[in-house]
């Protein structure tokens, strides 16, 4: 009885071993563009704000849709605006704080672009972008 | 004579060492037994390193120091000169603001101190407005750094999604964002804004008004009688601040205008998320093969400089690659931050091949709200296409802060002009429209009705204004001699950051 219900799963295991072309396999150790699951809570959200004013050395707001189109996110100061809705600021020199969002081992890894700065998110869920 | 030249180093070398040590020294004692000086020799000798003198004080020669005053911008704390920043004391801020001023301010020479005594404010805010060159900067302020020390997602804006402009006693909506409080509650561009919370706009304080038009948190609630323009109804809603995403460019279509196909491009924001969708644009005229382009910059109020780069480097193409985007120049003592952007071929995101449009010429819709970074792309196109203005003088903005902050004020002083490949800057009254024409709230934008891009769409095809505009302004040289506002090869652009 046992070798009869095994048997079909020895031979889907051979198969799926000699189907696997070799152009899928994952290589779960490299890093790809990842955005976060539609089923991230709160504690999610806070985290990732958590690390990214941790990155910049400011409070960070973001919506609760970042990550979710788009593997990367900038952060800008908060606009001041004038009473006729005009900016305050003038030509702004400096460049955006760029940070991408990338899958590693089943983890979501949140890394400043151009600086060394990484950070894992343990309380969230990340899927990859392809 | 001999003794004497051996002994004097010796000395001198003595009462230099005793220079140092406390400044509970640095007064004089009164109560100096004096000796007879043996012979030519001096009682006490003073080292010509050191800015101590000496005197003899019960027989022994020791270091006198003259009373310590602080060069600006540090003050004498525990007998030593320090800094002034950060010392949150009304005196020494205001001590802080006029030395900031004096060291990055772009107009530092022109600051009149008798204009402004600094005996007359009693906060270093009101010193730092009273000490602006009042003719030449509409622009620097100062606000609490806990108001703008966030950082916000790019394009999130705590808002109902409603760009308001001023129509005499009214506020009239000129665009609203889709998704946003205010589309949700039915607000749409043209209607008329008369009444918040029971009160006429016009009786409104000016606080009261900024917060009810501007709500600086996310929850804040007022209700704003409204006029349907079209139909004449009022209508009362209550419209509830949350964060908004804004889209930058929120229309790019194109037109079909006497057989021409005319590209139509809003561009609202120059924030980080616009490079995305502006690519998307330009590639969907390149594929069209556009004639003619319209940018529509009258609700854009500036942002990042490389944004507008990257912009006008799509639009110019191979005619200005390479050129002097805009040169930044700061005060004379501080030529080391100047900096020259050129146009690019890359976008700085993700370093994808800018797409070009060979145009000869563009037109450019513009207001009293097109400024900064939105001037620029206009001042940096100018000397290599024709750059045609059409709508309302600019504001006039071609300037830049560095921010800085002390004792919890951020203070925001113009301390850099832009200039064009021809050495010109946006003038401070801004750049007058080629052709004048005014702001259409009762068509759609987009649609060839509306006054401003009928009025484009008419010089397009007759190369002349409609008769209902205004006369033209002078057009923009084109450049004597480009060798010096070409990128050498091996030059890149230099981007400083400043915190």
């Amino acid at each position: 009885m046992i070798k009869k219900l095994l048997f079909p799963l020895w031979i889907l295991s051979l198969s799926a071993c000699q189907s696997e072309p070799a152009a899928v396999v994952v290589n779960i150790n490299k890093p790809v563009p990842a955005l976060l699951t539609s089923n991230n809570g709160e504690a999610c959200f806070q985290q990732l704000s958590l690390r990214l004013g941790e990155a910049i050395n400011h409070p960070v707001h973001v919506s609760p849709t970042v990550f979710s189109t788009s593997s990367t996110l900038f952060l800008e100061p908060v606009v001041q605006r004038n009473a006729d809705g005009t900016r305050k600021d003038g030509m702004m020199i400096d460049k955006p704080n760029q940070f991408k969002l990338e899958l590693v081992r089943q983890q979501c890894l949140l890394s400043q672009v151009n600086k060394q700065w990484q950070s894992s998110l343990p309380l969230c869920l990340c899927q990859s972008s392809y | 004579m001999k003794t004497f030249l051996r002994i004097v180093p010796l000395v001198v070398a003595l009462t230099a060492c005793g220079g140092g040590g406390d400044n509970s020294s640095s007064t004089t004692s009164t109560n100096l037994n004096p000796i007879p000086p043996i012979g030519n020799f001096p009682a006490c000798l003073t080292s010509a390193l050191s800015t101590a003198s000496n005197a003899l004080q019960d027989g022994i020669c020791i270091s006198v120091k003259p009373p310590v005053t602080c060069l600006t911008p540090k003050v004498l704390q525990n007998g030593m000169c320090v800094s002034v920043a950060n010392i949150c004391q009304t005196e020494t801020e205001k001590t802080w603001v006029r030395a900031h001023l004096d060291d990055t301010y772009l107009w530092y020479k022109e600051i009149k101190d008798a204009d402004a005594p600094r005996a007359n404010y009693n906060t270093p805010q009101g010193y730092f407005y009273a000490l602006l060159v009042k003719d030449k900067d509409r622009f620097s302020y100062a606000v609490s750094q806990a108001e703008i020390d966030a950082y916000y997602q790019s394009g999130v804006e705590i808002s109902y999604g409603v760009m308001w402009v001023s129509e005499g006693n009214y506020r009239r909506v000129a665009f609203v964002e889709p998704n946003s409080p205010a589309a949700q509650k039915g607000v749409k561009r043209g209607d008329y804004i008369w009444r918040v919370d029971g009160q006429n706009l016009w009786e409104l304080s000016d606080e009261l008004y900024f917060d009810a038009l501007y709500p600086p948190y996310k929850g804040i609630a007022h209700y704003f009688e409204i006029i349907d323009a079209q139909s004449g109804e009022t209508k009362q809603v209550q419209l509830v601040s949350d964060e908004v995403i804004d889209n930058p460019v929120p229309l790019s279509t194109i037109l079909t205008h006497n057989n021409k196909k005319v590209g139509y491009l809003v561009f609202n924001d120059h924030i980080a998320t616009a490079t995305t969708p502006l690519i998307a644009a330009i590639k969907q005229f390149q594929t069209a093969k556009i004639d003619d382009l319209v940018l529509d910059l009258r609700y854009n109020s500036g942002g990042f400089l490389y944004v507008a780069d990257e912009l006008a480097s799509m639009l110019g193409g191979n005619s200005t690659l390479d050129y002097l985007f805009t040169s930044l120049e700061f005060n004379d003592k501080h030529p080391e931050k100047n900096v020259r952007y050129y146009f690019e071929r890359t976008s700085y995101e993700n370093n994808t091949v800018l797409p070009f449009l060979a145009l000869k010429r563009v037109f450019v819709l513009t207001s009293n709200m097109t400024c900064s970074a939105s001037e620029a792309i206009i001042n940096a196109l100018s000397p290599f296409i024709e750059v045609i203005r059409v709508g309302s003088t600019t504001c006039g903005k071609p300037y830049g802060f560095s921010r800085e902050n002390n004792c919890g004020t951020s203070y925001f002083a113009i301390d850099f002009q832009g200039k064009n490949a021809l050495g010109q800057t946006v003038p401070t009254t801004g750049f007058a429209p080629t052709c004048a024409a005014n702001e259409d709230l009762n068509n759609p934008l987009g649609s060839s009705m509306e006054s401003m891009l009928s009025t484009a769409l008419h010089y397009q095809q007759q190369g002349t204004c409609p008769i209902t505009s205004l006369t033209q302004s002078a057009k923009l040289v084109q450049p004597r001699t480009v060798k010096e506002v070409y990128r050498a090869p091996w030059r890149s652009n230099m981007l400083t950051n400043h915190p």
